[in-house]
């Protein structure tokens, strides 16, 4: 049989779908994939640069570029499906612009803040980075002050890049003034973890997608942000018609295309409608009492805590208990008292939801035969009450047991690739150390210089600037040399017109920032680096259900480019350790004199150990300049803070073998249900739950309240502003506004406004409009249709588009205890052009 | 250094075929897999009684792949599309 190219490639393509889909083709076509030969292309394993869900992707390369992806059939995870984004993925590094050379803002040959930037070798960028730092670190070294030395991270760095970050900031700088950019993304989630369970990251795994009797969306819109995972639960509720979608927003979007019961509530009352819940499943007595009596306590939450603005402003100074997170216990009785508040008619009434949908939402969470699987992002993080929200929903399914089962749990979503892996596992945050460890607490302190070989009191005993803050003290010049790494945080931080820019711009402070291409933050810089990136580099990511994944460099740096892990272990060379440590703690480690950072951090005998014959993958360019297995060694030592801790990584050459693995690892087993007896290697015999993160291995219910947003609608400001994502572009756009297809797809950011709010503005679809806030302004368009219908009093806009800079409109109040920014809730007002 | 998001137009010169997996609840089924076959250059070769469908595009010039996938992705009553395969002819 004669046939056509064309019609084998249809075929193939075909055929391909219908494996991914489990349909079966006429045979033809089926064998047809057989014959496939196109050999001249190199195939290998990554994990997708995008969000957090984690997919595998091949990367075929072909003359040192890469030339095609497409989904890992091999991949537990997207079982060989991509989202629009990750099929384009071959084309984010080869933007035109990408940066070729270090640039510096420069006036007659020298640094000048005001200057223009102009090209310089990489040397001369480290002489004046290594400068403007001695200068800093000088101020403080010999005080109990931290040096004013920050460092904003990313949960786009790989595991290698978070630790050694780490190790630089904490151990060699001396200073914990870095935080990664996860801030603005599950700081609230990893408070909802610690405070409830003691321990980060969520119990159950994407295996639940395919058990569960129902899921509920708080806020999430999978369809658009987690579209493989949405396939995934899609699969489910199509096999299976019995199953229970239920999907909560403050606007209607794609995913409520498969909901059983959608519902719009007005922003904030998720609160409300979570312990209507919780008071439901009492009054229904549907307590799973057995359960809540062996594994839980029940605490109050200390109320009326502010909005994490600066202290002067008057909503913190009119907060009863501005930032605290404390608690006292209480018993099941008096929480019962306490939800009992939240009546139906009350929830009603505050949500705009209404009853029969409220009452058939509480009936999926009450009754004991549904496993109910609970998944939000940035609905729940990106919230001023964000701790609570993710305690909130924690009650809901501990008050049933409905925790850590195949099918059952809270889930919470991440939205970068290594949000998990990165910025919580290695704890690049600003009061964190590897593996849940905290600066504050002296024993744990102990345990990094242990490990770090430093001597004692290395490590700062104080938190050091969060993201919000750390804009905040460069505008006060209270942080005066600040390095920008994999983030693009001058388009993503809130309030940039009045926090952002004048802190970048500070003539007391010098930015610099690394990147692979001009960015809105590059621009406001006075250094940018080029940054080599994804398979440029050899690199690990931790996805949303503790799956590390890694991958080898693939492909040579672009032209000019370094990785962020030689920039910052080759910038560790140009520090002697007496310029840098104080007299004390130099006398206290006598041996060191002399010697740089980058002898007492990276060639310390364990991050040098691994020798070149260890590598198994193509190329390494870290390993050819440092002369040494870098990331093995840097991932080994990491390591040791989790192993035998409930933190368990794998050896490290077991992960460049398979499509990840689950943490904790124990004798080479993954974990996908974690506190549950049978499922969890550190649960004990007898016990069936333990949530060993607290002391007693109890979980705490937490009796909070509804609480206002910071900044609600009024007369005059008459609308919500919610910001957000579209399915096109990925957080900024830096890398998907540079793929044609993907840029063509969605060019412009829009304002999505109801069309009634439209027509009493005099406004039609499509017309030019000014949005205000009583911060800034930007331009927009007016779409009245489209993927999104919001309803009338709240608009969406998102924030990929560089030129349409939405943050100048947002407000900086945070969660007071996550320091998480509300990107969801200000108010705004829109007029005519 | 300026941005420039439009400094690099696709190769317009190439053809493109790729398969998208489609799903969405059955009693919209009909009506979506209606509309995409009469979409030039796209064909159905399978689908199931459950709301899932395969889709096979073909397209002449990058442009033409774009408009094609976001005229599909942006059904009415659409739930979810995946892509799998793509081969730039």
């Amino acid at each position: 049989m004669k046939v056509s190219r064309r019609d084998f490639v249809k075929a193939q393509a075909a055929s391909a779908a219908a494996v991914a889909a489990g349909i079966s083709l006429p045979s033809q076509a089926t064998n047809l994939i057989t014959k496939t030969s196109d050999t001249e292309i190199h195939w290998d394993k990554a994990p997708c640069r995008f969000c957090g869900t984690g997919c595998s992707v091949l990367v075929g390369t072909k003359n040192g570029k890469i030339v095609a992806t497409q989904g890992d059939p091999e991949s537990p995870v997207n079982k060989g499906l991509n989202c629009v984004k990750g099929y384009f993925l071959s084309k984010i590094m080869y933007g035109k612009d990408r940066l070729k050379t270090p640039m510096l803002r420069m006036t007659d040959g020298k640094f000048d803040k005001n200057g223009e930037f102009a090209p310089i070798t990489w040397d001369q960028a480290f002489d004046i980075m290594a400068e403007k730092w001695k200068a800093a670190i000088a101020k403080t070294r010999n005080s109990d002050e931290m040096p004013p030395v920050g460092m904003f991270g990313s949960g786009q760095w790989t595991v290698f890049e978070g630790y050694a970050a780490v190790k630089l900031m904490k151990a060699g700088f001396r200073t914990n003034h870095i935080d990664p950019n996860a801030r603005h993304c599950m700081a609230s989630a990893v408070g909802g973890f610690m405070r409830t369970f003691g321990i980060d990251e969520p119990m159950g795994c994407y295996d639940d997608l395919e058990k569960a009797d129902a899921f509920v969306l708080w806020g999430s819109n999978m369809a658009e942000m987690h579209p493989i995972l949405w396939t995934r639960l899609s699969d489910r509720a199509l096999s299976a018609p019995e199953v229970e979608v239920a999907v909560l927003s403050t606007y209607k979007h794609r995913s409520f295309e498969l909901a059983t019961n959608g519902m719009v509530f007005t922003p904030q009352t998720d609160l409300a409608i979570m312990n209507y819940i919780a008071h439901y499943i009492i009054e229904s007595g549907n307590v799973n009492h057995d359960f809540v009596e062996k594994h839980t306590n029940f605490r109050r939450g200390t109320t009326d805590i502010g909005y994490g603005l600066r202290p002067e402003h008057p909503l913190e100074q009119a907060a009863a208990n501005p930032g605290k997170g404390s608690s006292t216990p209480m018993t099941f009785d008096e929480f019962a008292e306490f939800v009992s508040e939240y009546t139906l008619e009350y929830t009603v009434e505050l949500s705009g939801v209404p009853a029969e949908n409220l009452l058939r939402l509480a009936k999926l969470y009450a009754d004991p035969k549904i496993n109910v699987v609970s998944y939000w992002t940035m609905g729940f993080n990106q919230h001023t009450r964000g701790v609570w929200a993710n305690n909130m929903c924690y009650n809901i399914h501990l008050l049933t047991g409905k925790i850590s089962k195949p099918g059952c749990g809270p889930f919470s979503l991440t939205g970068q690739p290594s949000a998990c892996g990165t910025a919580r596992e290695v704890g690049t945050f600003s009061h964190r150390l590897p593996a849940d460890l905290l600066v504050k607490k002296k024993e744990h302190r102990d345990v990094a210089e242990k490990i770090w070989k430093l001597p004692e009191g290395a490590v700062p005993a104080k938190n050091g600037y969060h993201a919000v803050l750390q804009n905040r003290m460069l505008k006060d010049g209270k942080l005066n040399v600040y390095w920008t790494m994999c983030n693009n945080n001058v388009q993503t931080a809130a309030n940039i017109n009045e926090e952002v820019l004048p802190g970048y711009r500070n003539p007391e402070a010098f930015i610099v920032c690394s990147d692979p291409y001009p960015t809105v933050t590059a621009q406001a810089s006075d250094l940018v680096l080029p940054t080599a990136m994804w398979t440029e580099k050899e690199g690990a990511f931790g996805n949303a259900e503790r799956r590390t994944q890694f991958w080898y460099q693939q492909v040579p740096a672009s032209e000019g480019s370094k990785s962020d892990l030689w920039q910052m272990v080759e910038f560790s060379k140009r520090f002697k350790v007496e310029e840098v440590w104080s007299d004390e703690l130099l006398a206290k480690s006598p041996q060191y004199r002399g010697k740089t950072l980058y002898d007492i951090l990276y060639r310390n005998g364990q991050v040098d150990a691994y020798p070149k014959s260890d590598f198994k993958g193509r190329m390494n360019d870290e390993m050819d300049d440092f002369g040494f297995y870098l990331q093995k060694g840097l991932f080994e030592e990491y390591a040791s803070f989790g192993r035998g801790h409930g933190h368990d990584l794998a050896p490290f050459d077991t992960y460049h073998q398979v499509r990840g693995l689950r943490w904790p690892v124990v004798n080479g087993k993954e974990t996908l249900w974690r506190f549950r007896e049978g499922s969890d290697p550190y649960v004990e015999k007898g016990s069936e739950y333990q949530f060993y993160g607290k002391k007693d291995k109890k979980a705490i219910i937490f009796a909070l309240p509804y609480e206002p947003a910071a900044e609600s609608p009024d007369e005059e400001y008459d609308l919500w502003l919610c910001t957000g994502r579209v399915l096109e572009h990925w957080h900024s756009g830096t890398m998907t506004r540079r793929v044609p297809e993907l840029y063509r797809a969605f060019p412009d950011a829009v304002v999505f406004i109801h069309p009634d709010d439209a027509k009493a503005r005099g406004l039609r679809r499509g017309d030019e409009v000014k949005v205000i806030s009583r911060r800034g302004e930007m331009n927009s368009r007016i779409e009245t249709r489209g993927r999104n219908r919001v309803p009338k009093g709240l608009v969406f806009i998102p924030f990929f588009d560089a030129k349409q800079l939405v943050n100048r409109l947002t407000l900086d109040a945070t969660d007071p205890l996550s320091k998480e920014t509300d990107y969801k809730k200000c108010a705004i007002k829109i007029e005519k052009v | 250094m300026e941005i420039e998001y439009n400094a690099h137009p696709p190769e317009d010169d190439t053809s493109h075929i790729i398969s998208m997996l489609l799903m969405s609840r059955p009693q919209h089924q009909f009506n979506i897999e209606a509309l995409i076959r009469e979409m030039p250059g796209c064909e159905i070769p399978g689908n199931d009684d459950k709301g899932r469908t395969i889709v096979v595009v073909e397209a002449e010039t990058n442009k033409q792949l774009v408009q094609r996938m976001t005229q599909i992705q942006d059904l009415e009553h659409l739930v979810s599309s995946s892509l799998v395969f793509h081969q730039i002819a």
